[in-house]
């Protein structure tokens, strides 16, 4: 595998082969490349490949709840298939429930996460906040009880 | 395909309602959630911009004390969900942005800007976010946002009516120790 330094601006750009297309602009060489990369940099720019720009298409089109309406219609059509062909019906329909049980299982899990960490993001920034708008009132308070008070109160009456 | 012939088609149908149901109930369950999630992140984000432009108002060395006063019980007002749809409500039915502490705001904001554009600037954003953030945090104003809550926005004096009203807010909490801090009207 080709590795090349590049210094300069670069753009990238998915050929839907795998490979990048590296736009390499700069006072010494001006011009288009198609170049190989190692895989740690094909891991670190993944390219999208075919089967997953048609998948995004899909789940795109199919609204806010693609994934999840897709994957119900694949086990649909598949459980229809399976008693098709011969299986038992109970048992295609019960196994269709639970491999879409599982699939909602592992994302409630995961959306949850999501959500509790976001939450926990929040309420950290709020807490944050929160502190410091205290330190601040308290210093103003302070400032005007200070501007308030005679310039020689706290040192008691002399007899 | 001799199990698919003996199958009652009842049966088959209402397998597959059951089956739509219950995908189709999981399903809006899930968007929720993620919708939920995108929520909190935007506000998290909004919060902190208006932490940023609150500190980088009250930590300034030439700004007056009533006005890092003002902004400390804004984000104070804002901060506490029930005053907070409150002032909502507030903004939505009454035409505050009429209200002399409105048009206070706007003239203290054009004085400012006059002096620092970049201060006035970071005073607007504060309020600005952190309306937008607490709009976002708050399940319980969602049924306001989504009835009139966009032309708070639409008008943009409608930003002073926002901060008049929190101001009224906080002065009724501290039962008018702030009297003193009232903006004079135009």
């Amino acid at each position: 595998m080709a590795v090349l330094v590049l210094e300069g601006p670069v753009s990238r750009k998915s050929t839907g082969t795998g490979a990048l297309k590296l736009h390499y602009n700069s006072s010494l060489y001006n011009g288009t490349k198609l170049i190989m990369l190692r895989s740690f940099d094909a891991a670190v720019c993944p390219v999208d490949s075919v089967s997953s720009q048609v998948y995004n298409t899909i789940v795109k089109y199919l609204g806010p709840h693609g994934p999840d309406a897709l994957l119900a219609f694949v086990i649909f059509a598949g459980v229809l298939g399976a008693i098709v062909g011969g299986l038992d019906p109970y048992l295609a329909t019960g196994f269709g429930i639970a491999i879409y049980g599982l699939y909602i299982f592992r994302r409630w899990g995961a959306e949850r996460h999501a959500e509790r960490m976001a939450e926990t993001e929040i309420a950290k920034t709020e807490l944050e906040l929160q502190r410091y708008r205290e330190s601040q009132l308290l210093k103003i308070e302070r400032a005007k009880v200070k501007a308030l008070s005679p310039p020689h109160a706290g040192k008691g009456d002399k007899k | 395909m001799s199990h698919f012939s003996e199958l009652d088609f009842s049966t088959l149908v209402a397998l597959a309602a059951v089956f739509c149901a219950l995908s189709a109930h999981l399903s809006v369950k899930l968007a929720r959630l993620r919708r939920r999630t995108v929520q909190l992140k935007t506000a998290n984000d909004l919060l902190k911009e208006h932490y940023t432009a609150l500190q980088k108002v009250v930590d300034h060395p030439t700004i007056p004390e009533k006005y890092k006063e003002r902004l400390l019980h804004f984000s104070e007002i804002i901060s506490d969900e029930k005053a907070f749809a409150d002032l909502l409500q507030q903004v939505v039915q009454e035409d505050l942005y009429r209200d002399n502490e409105a048009k206070g705001y706007a003239k203290n904001l054009a004085q400012l800007r006059a002096q620092d554009p970049d201060l006035a600037e970071a005073f607007s954003s504060a309020v600005r976010s952190g309306v937008a953030a607490m709009m976002l945090r708050y399940p319980s104003v969602e049924e306001i946002l989504e009835s009139t809550m966009a032309r708070v926005y639409a008008a943009p004096r409608r930003e002073g009516a926002v901060f008049a009203g929190a101001m009224r807010k906080s002065r009724s909490d501290h039962h008018n120790d702030h009297d003193h801090l009232a903006v004079a009207p135009a």
